[in-house]
């Protein structure tokens, strides 16, 4: 009742090839161990919400495809970049333009090669004592 | 009778051949190579597409192992490409010649 059967070997009685006979039924054996496992995966894929998860929608895919066109960058946006990004210094509390926040934040927290901060911190401490 | 006692040795058989085989590790083997060579030849993605088809007729609430199961084990076992069934077929021929003590 073997599912697989294979043509060439020869029909004898002798013990050796009784016991090869027995190959088509242990390769349907290990075929189902396989579908099984594979059935397994797909339930649990199944139950846990996961099994459609990577069917593609032809719709969104043409939405959210790459825009290869002169002037523009992949989202579809034009390249000239309009936008000037501001931020709120934490420190002193004014809008400095992003290009400039670094070297600003060095200045004023004192912070940084170039800020010379000991000299900074003796004119605090000099404007604070002597008064 | 004869087809009885038939039956009862070939169920002998195949439980000694099982056991040979769990004991040498050689159906661990078997099963490693037959389940790569199933995915490389993309049988486990075809199966899965027909799973979806499944799923999908019976309801994702209410499907069971035992559904899938019945409804794909047919065709898994028809879409074993010859190649693979070949070679594993030798192997386990290979197996079981060298068995002298069964």
């Amino acid at each position: 009742m073997s599912e697989y059967s294979f043509d060439g070997s020869e029909d004898q009685e002798s013990e050796d090839c009784q016991l090869v006979n027995y190959a088509p039924d242990v390769l349907t054996e290990l075929v189902d161990d396989v579908i099984l496992g594979l059935c397994f995966d797909v339930h649990r894929s199944c139950k846990m919400g996961t099994f459609f998860v990577d069917d593609v929608d032809p719709a969104e895919l043409k939405e959210f495809e790459i825009v290869d066109q002169v002037g523009l960058d992949i989202f579809g946006q034009p390249v000239s970049s309009k936008k000037q990004y501001e931020c709120e210094c934490p420190n002193c509390g004014r809008t400095i333009s992003a290009n400039r926040f670094a070297p600003h934040l060095e200045k004023c927290m004192g912070m940084g090669r170039n800020s010379s901060r000991i000299a900074s911190k003796r004119l605090q401490n000099s404007g604070k004592c002597e008064s | 009778m004869a087809d009885q006692e038939r039956r009862i040795k070939d169920a002998q058989m195949r439980a000694t051949i099982n056991q040979k085989l769990v004991e040498t590790g050689e159906r661990e083997r078997l099963k490693e190579v037959l389940r790569t060579k199933l995915i490389e030849c993309g049988w486990r993605d075809q199966l899965k597409a027909h799973c979806k088809d499944v799923v999908k007729q019976k309801g994702l609430e209410h499907i069971t192992v035992d559904e899938l199961v019945a409804e794909i084990t047919p065709k898994g076992r028809a879409l074993v490409p010859d190649s693979v069934k070949k070679e594993l077929l030798q192997r386990i021929r290979h197996f079981l010649a060298q068995q002298s003590n069964i």
